[in-house]
């Protein structure tokens, strides 16, 4: 977890990476098995889709502040002669 | 639709971008991480006070990823095309060829970072333009945070018919018009767009060397601002689809005879202080600069050639455009309401992407085709023997590099989808339009492209989410149509200049990752420079 937390790539991939999978899940979590009488979404055939996708979208995002409040930056050289 | 256009909600609409920038600009927070906050606070709204479900936000959340892949696959390639060439020495040598090219700095800088980032601009966008140039101007010694500022603002004037008129043409599909209305908001776009060229001109060569560069380049500026802004009138009249693409090339043809003036052959003496370029011209380190690169500047430039032919030929060639648009991909989303009556359709295949036809397949190409090259020639193998720390392989170069310029891309999309699908950017306009008289609002239209752009990164989106609200406006208010829509098409231009995404996109193959709100506050000062220009303007053409 530490080391997830402190390497940049490592938690942007992991964020990254829930990001994506988060598209097909809620895709075919709203629209598998949608009919007019039983509609797709959160209580349709696709919800445990619809729900993994949700908590991959929320992880996701969230990680990303949550891990600058844990270390305190996000960035490796906040200092540059190149920022004038 | 019964969207609350009050103060309340307005001013929450408008939380999340001023969030966004808050994070950005004054905290200085990395891309990342001010995105995540944006996503965080337009959900929160949207849940408490706009009336929108949890699986409409999700379903929005989606489409935002899916929105963000088409830039993604841009990034991708040019980051790849990047860690070749520089593994391989490419960027030293291209340094070495354009120095022995022309002696005159501004030249150069005004020949790569206007010139020829409008050119790819008229043929690809996408952001290409961006990834492309900024090494390119890193390695000839500009500071990376002007070698992305530069061809930035740049650029904006190839926007809106750039991309061989894909902004254009998406406007006409949500707008409907006649004619003679087309005709004019074509040229009238075309009058406002040429402020930004010459505008765009005069800022790079001032942010150069100030204004010693500036007495020294506006007869360059004129001419090449000239072609690129008059240029677009009688393209426009033949087909607005090329009205960037023959300017732009007019401009980069104009180049080769204006190297021969001696007054841009030579070094301008009188240029003292050059704030955008490095210490050293090489801006390399001594390691570097000693190491012979094994390549020929002909070689070197090589990819960028090809690139450039596979984006002319794919784009010009109909036969060819059709073949390779014929395979798409997509994902289907089911409709969604809000409590508030805003409603998005059901689609079978949202946002249909051609990946043969896309630039980053010709990015792909060029990166792929240039690794074999490069390493069958030994180059990459060649230089890497003469550096003291060697660089990190090219797939681990790309991904330490790309994973966190592709993480903030796709915060802001899901952001702005999130704005849209809740009513947040619907709020925005409407209620702009509600309180500013005719005059007023003529002045703020490209404010609303602006905005747009800001959020989604895209002026073609910009222009598809406002264009129709825009005309509905004008004709309520009795302004004319084609200038609103055309005052919509520059904001949707200039927005992108203050874009998140397009500032990533240059941050990550500069290799300033983090950087971004400085980059950010380059640029800002001349997007609202060119606001108010366009908003006088509008203005003018709606009076006068």
């Amino acid at each position: 977890m530490r080391a997830l937390v402190l390497n940049k790539t490592m938690y942007l991939g992991v964020s990254f990476v829930l990001l994506l999978v988060s598209l097909p899940l809620i895709s075919a979590g709203t629209t598998a098995g949608a009919s007019a009488e039983v509609p797709a979404g959160a209580s349709g055939p696709g919800a445990g889709l619809l729900w993994a996708g949700l908590v991959c979208l929320a992880v996701g995002i969230v990680l990303l502040p949550i891990q600058r409040l844990l270390t305190g930056t996000d960035d490796e050289d906040p200092d540059s002669p190149d920022d004038d | 639709m019964q969207l609350p256009v009050d103060l309340f909600h307005w001013v929450l609409s408008a939380l999340p971008i001023a969030a966004l920038a808050f994070f950005m600009i004054q905290l200085r927070w990395g891309a990342q991480q001010a995105g995540a906050m944006g996503v965080i606070v337009v959900t929160g709204i949207a849940l408490l006070f706009f009336r929108a479900p949890l699986e409409t936000l999700g379903v929005a959340g989606a489409k935002g990823v899916w929105d963000a892949v088409s830039i993604l696959f841009v990034i991708w390639p040019a980051l790849l095309l990047f860690h070749v060439m520089k593994r391989a020495g490419g960027y030293e040598s291209m340094r070495r060829g354009i120095t022995a090219m022309s002696r005159n700095e501004l030249f150069i800088i005004v020949a790569l970072g206007w010139v020829f980032t409008s050119f790819l601009q008229a043929v690809d966008g996408f952001g290409t333009p961006i990834a492309i140039v900024a090494p390119l101007l890193v390695a000839f010694g500009v500071k990376p945070i002007y070698a992305v500022a530069i061809p930035i603002i740049a650029h904006i004037w190839a926007k809106f018919f750039g991309t061989l008129g894909v902004g254009w043409l998406a406007t006409l599909q949500v707008v409907q018009l006649d004619e003679s209305t087309i005709l004019a908001t074509a040229l009238e776009s075309s009058l406002m767009l040429s402020f930004q060229a010459l505008m765009g001109g005069f800022t790079v060569v001032w942010m150069y060397g100030r204004w010693e560069a500036v007495k020294h380049g506006w007869p360059l500026v004129l001419i090449i601002g000239g072609i690129q802004a008059l240029g677009q009138f009688p393209a426009v009249l033949v087909d607005p689809a090329l009205g960037a693409f023959l300017p732009a090339t007019a401009a980069l043809i104009a180049l080769f005879p204006l190297s021969r003036w001696r007054r841009y052959a030579e070094p301008a003496e009188s240029i003292v202080r050059r704030p955008a370029m490095s210490v050293s011209h090489t801006g390399l380190s001594a390691d570097t600069a000693r190491s012979v690169p094994p390549m020929s500047t002909l070689t070197a430039f090589f990819p960028y050639i090809l690139l450039s032919a596979i984006a002319t030929a794919t784009s010009l060639i109909g036969p060819v455009a059709d073949v390779l648009g014929r395979f798409t991909v997509g994902f289907p989303f089911p409709g969604t309401a809000t409590g508030f009556g805003v409603v998005t359709e059901a689609q079978d295949t949202y946002s249909a992407l051609a990946p043969l036809a896309h630039p980053g397949a010709g990015l792909l190409v060029t990166a792929v085709v240039t690794w074999v090259l490069f390493v069958r020639r030994g180059y990459e193998r060649t230089w890497q023997a003469g550096l003291a720390v060697k660089d990190r392989s090219t797939l681990v170069s790309l991904l330490i590099t790309a994973i966190p310029a592709s993480v903030p891309i796709v915060t802001f999309l899901v952001m702005a989808s999130m704005m849209n699908h809740a009513g947040q950017t619907q709020t925005l306009a409407l209620g702009l339009s509600a309180v500013a008289p005719a005059a007023v609002y003529a002045f703020l239209a490209n404010g609303i492209g602006a905005v747009g752009a800001f959020a989604t990164s895209s002026s073609t989106s910009s222009n598809v989410l406002f264009s129709d609200l825009q005309v509905n406006v004008a004709q309520i208010k009795g302004l004319p149509v084609s200038t609103i829509l055309a005052a919509q098409s520059a904001g949707g231009a200039l927005g992108n200049a203050i874009a998140p995404a397009n500032i990533v996109m240059g941050a990550s193959t500069a290799g300033i990752n983090g950087k971004e709100g400085i980059i950010m506050r380059k640029t800002l000062p001349w997007t609202a420079a060119a606001f108010a220009v366009t908003g006088a303007v509008t203005v003018a053409l709606a009076y006068l």
